[in-house]
């Protein structure tokens, strides 16, 4: 395997990571906004089923 | 060197990676929005590989060791030779996207071998360019509507209009590799 070969795989895995993060942060924010609008409580585990919904919004629901 | 033959594809291990892991888990995050927006900046890299490149080099073939997803045909590409295959190869996406986009089949086979370089021409760039230029305009103009029709990628699955589009820059990315695998064995 060349090192532009691993370096793609790197590179590839490095697209993931800023994608997830960027959709975590952006879900993350919605949230909060929401939870401080509706006088909600933040919690972790919310946060998560959030972000289970989207993923499955985006597996099942793929329109745009 | 006896290279494999065009057409051959990619070994097995890579096929499946990216035909089960790669393409499932990247359009779950990814938009048509972002999609051009990273396949704009992989333009923007290529664009700033070839800036310092001498002329008479871009169409200089070499053989460099296999890249990711690139098949052993196209391990003998000069530059000029892998940006035809981007102009030819992304002709045809855009027409199925625009093709799927309508609802309608895209009924012309794909086939591998049918994108392969073959003129190697000095001015390829300002092509390449132009070509990229009507691509991003033609993706700005289109309803960002998935399509339910789809047409299948000779080695992985059938994509929809946004898949295709997903593609592309995908496409462009690991190409974009391949011409830092040819420069860096230039210099």
């Amino acid at each position: 395997m060349s090192k532009n070969h691993i370096g793609t795989i790197f590179r590839i895995v490095a697209i993931f990571i800023c994608l997830f993060s960027f959709w975590s942060i952006l879900l993350g924010l919605f949230y909060f906004i929401i939870s401080i609008l509706f006088n909600m409580p933040f919690s972790f585990l919310g946060y998560i089923l959030v972000f289970i919904g989207f993923i499955f919004s985006r597996m099942i629901y793929l329109k745009y | 060197m006896k290279l494999a033959p065009a057409g051959s594809g990619l070994p097995n291990f890579e096929r499946l990676f990216i035909k089960n892991l790669l393409v499932p888990t990247i359009r779950l995050f990814i938009t048509w929005d972002i999609a051009l927006f990273l396949l704009q900046r992989e333009l923007k890299i290529i664009d700033k590989l070839l800036k310092p490149i001498n002329e008479d080099l871009l169409t200089k073939k070499i053989i460099i060791d296999r890249t990711f997803a690139i098949e052993d045909d196209s391990r003998q590409f000069s530059i000029n030779m892998v940006l035809e295959h981007l102009e030819i190869a992304g002709n045809k996406v855009k027409n199925i996207i625009e093709t799927l986009s309508l609802e309608k089949e895209f009924e012309e086979d794909v086939k591998i071998e049918n994108v392969k370089p073959k003129l190697n021409n000095k001015n390829q760039y300002e092509s390449f360019k132009k070509f990229y230029q009507d691509y991003i305009l033609f993706i700005k103009s289109l309803d960002k509507k998935q399509s339910k029709m789809r047409k299948k990628h000779p080695w992985f699955i059938e994509f929809n209009n946004f898949e295709w589009s997903v593609f592309m820059y995908m496409h462009t990315f690991i190409h974009r590799r391949q011409i830092e695998a040819i420069i860096e064995e230039l210099k």
